[in-house]
This record gives structure tokens, sequence and C-alpha cells, in this order.
């Protein structure tokens, strides 16, 4: 069953957690997530290209397109990404980047606060991150996967270095926050 | 590999015999049945029937046929290939899952691969309704258990209908 279930898309596993109690644990399962996730990176049809959009007009918006790096359905398979359901809807966000699947990105929540979010557009799911000290705005961050302590890790560099003499750099290690 | 090497010097082709659960025997050459690690492994230790509790005649029959095909794959035929396999994965699902679990006991990757994709393809736009129905699962959630567990990804069960039915 393992093989099979993990060679379907996010979107169907997740209606497929209905099935039963067994099916939803199964699903849910780390080590079936870990499965899946080897299976979708060697799959081509599941290499997603994420695109970011500004639209500039009165309500400077960014929207997020997803569209397959397979050759064989290029543009047409192309869909909007929807990040309000089911998650905290950003009014604008800026991504920083990439790992994995998971995009790290900072979003303006509500009009004045600016947040740290981790992103998994897969399952429509994201998490909001603790501030790092240095102020968002001048912050560049980054995503990265450790494989010797197993853990996604988030580093934030302080740009505005004419207030500190020294570039501030904090990394937070996201198995210590979860 | 003392085996391989004396069959291709005298030119015999070295045969093994696979024996299903219902007892009955096949004759194959063992360059066919190497695809199957499990077999392969017991080749090695020197067995030539090979008793296969696990797999009925019918399925053992389909596996045989899948091997032969494949044992003739080369550069020039891969279209010829690509049709069987297609052609291989158009039975029904007890039968597809009948030849999984054989192909998962036999050690077959190609074929564990090739019917784990097309399953997988074929139920990934069902009804949640028609995947119990498919792989005989009874729904043991209360009916308020279900519409949380759905609440929690709404978005998956939207967006068009999803198709009921079971082949």
């Amino acid at each position: 069953m393992m093989e099979i279930l993990s060679r379907l898309p996010v979107r169907s596993l997740l209606r497929f957690k209905c099935v039963s109690k067994f099916w939803e644990a199964f699903i849910a399962d780390p080590y079936f997530k870990m499965k899946h996730q080897i299976h979708a990176k060697n799959d081509q049809n599941s290499q997603k290209n994420l695109i970011s959009q500004m639209l500039i007009g009165e309500d400077s918006d960014f929207k997020f397109h997803c569209s397959s790096l397979s050759p064989v359905q290029m543009v047409e398979d192309e869909q909007k990404v929807d990040c309000s359901s089911n998650c905290i809807a950003p009014m604008k966000s800026k991504p920083f980047c990439g790992c994995d699947g998971l995009v790290l990105l900072a979003a303006l929540i509500d009009t004045r606060n600016l947040h740290l979010l981790l992103w998994n557009p897969s399952t429509r799911e994201s998490i909001d991150l603790p501030h790092p000290e240095s102020p968002l705005m001048e912050c560049v961050c980054g995503l990265g996967y450790d494989a010797t302590s197993d853990d996604y890790k988030i580093l934030a560099l302080d740009l505005n270095v004419c207030d500190h003499p020294n570039v501030s750099v904090e990394i937070l290690s996201l198995k210590w926050f979860l | 590999m003392a085996s391989s090497s004396s069959s291709s010097k005298t030119g015999l082709k070295k045969m093994l015999t696979l024996k299903s659960s219902d007892g009955d025997e096949f004759e194959l050459e063992e360059s066919i049945v190497i695809q199957c690690q499990t077999i392969k492994h017991m080749v090695e230790d020197g067995f030539s029937l090979i008793p296969l509790q696990n797999v009925d005649t019918k399925t053992l029959t389909k596996i045989i046929e899948y091997m032969k095909k494949h044992a003739e794959k080369t550069e020039s035929n891969k279209e010829e290939i690509k049709n069987f396999n297609k052609e291989f994965v158009k039975g029904s699902f007890d039968d597809q899952f009948e030849l999984v679990s054989a192909a998962n006991y036999l050690h077959i990757n190609g074929l564990m691969d090739l019917l784990c994709q097309s399953i997988a393809d074929r139920i990934n736009n069902k009804s949640v309704r028609a995947v119990r129905e498919i792989f005989n699962i009874s729904n043991d959630y209360t009916p308020d258990e279900e519409e949380k567990v759905r609440d929690e990804h709404k978005w998956a069960h939207e967006g068009g209908e999803f198709d009921e039915s079971l082949d």
C-alpha cells in the first residue's frame, strides 16, 4: 500500500484521509511522508515551478503561480496557488527562498505586522515563525536542510550594517521550534 | 556465476521449473526468471524447482508473460514494450492487487513500479467512497469524525466531481 499511495499527488492523499482512520494515520505518518517526498523528488512529473508575481497597482500584491516542470505539460498546467485557505491570508508577501517544496516568505498579515512564514504550497499549510531580533524588513532569510541533525534551519542576516558594527546572523532550528 | 558461463560455453540453456500454489509447473529459461530477485537468490543457492506458495496459477501465468516480454527488451523495441505494459495493467483492481502482492513477494522491481504507478493513476481522481469499495475498506469514522477530517483539508475535496466508478 505504501508503494501505491506514495505515488499519489498531495491533494488526493489529503482527500483520502477520509477513507478510514487507518488511512488517515498512515498518510500522516512521518515515515510515509518521507517515502512520498523521496518519490516526488525522483518523479519528473511532480516537479513544480513556483512563480511569484508582483502586481503593481492599487493594491500592489503578490500572487503565486505554480507550473509543472515536466516538458509534456509545460505551460498548460499552470495554476494559481491559493494560499488563503487553511492558513493565514497574507496581504502581501515576499518569498525569500525554497527548499524541498517548502517556501520561506515574509508576509504582511494585517496592515502593520510583517510575519515570517514557512509555507507548504502542496498542502496549503503554513506556520508563523518567531521573528528574528533584527527587524524583518532589513533581513534576508534563507532556508536549508541540515542532514547531520535531520532538521530544517532558517538563517536571518541583518543587512543594515550601518547600525551594527558586526553583521548580525541568527539561526532558527525548526526542530527545536516545533 | 559458474552456471551461466558453463551454459554459454555449451550453448545449452539452463532451465528452471516454477510451481504455483495450485501445483501447476512452468518450465522457463534461467535467463528469463532471474529478473525476479527472490528466484535469483534461490537459483544461486542451487534450486532448480522453485515452489511459489504465495502465487496462484492465474497470477503466475501473467507474471511469466511479463518476464518473457521484458527479457526481450532491447534498444529497438522500446515502443513495443511500452504498448505491452499498457495492455498489461488493464485488468480489474482485484487482479492488479494480486499481481502487486506477487511482484512484491518475488521482488520484481520493474513490475512493482509499473503496477503501483498504474493503480495510483487509476485511483487518483476517485471519490473517497469509490476508494473504500476498491480497497474493500469499511468506513470506521462516525459522520462527525469524518466531517472533521474533511474540514481540515476542505480544498482537497473541492473543485469538480470525483469519479465514483469502481473500474
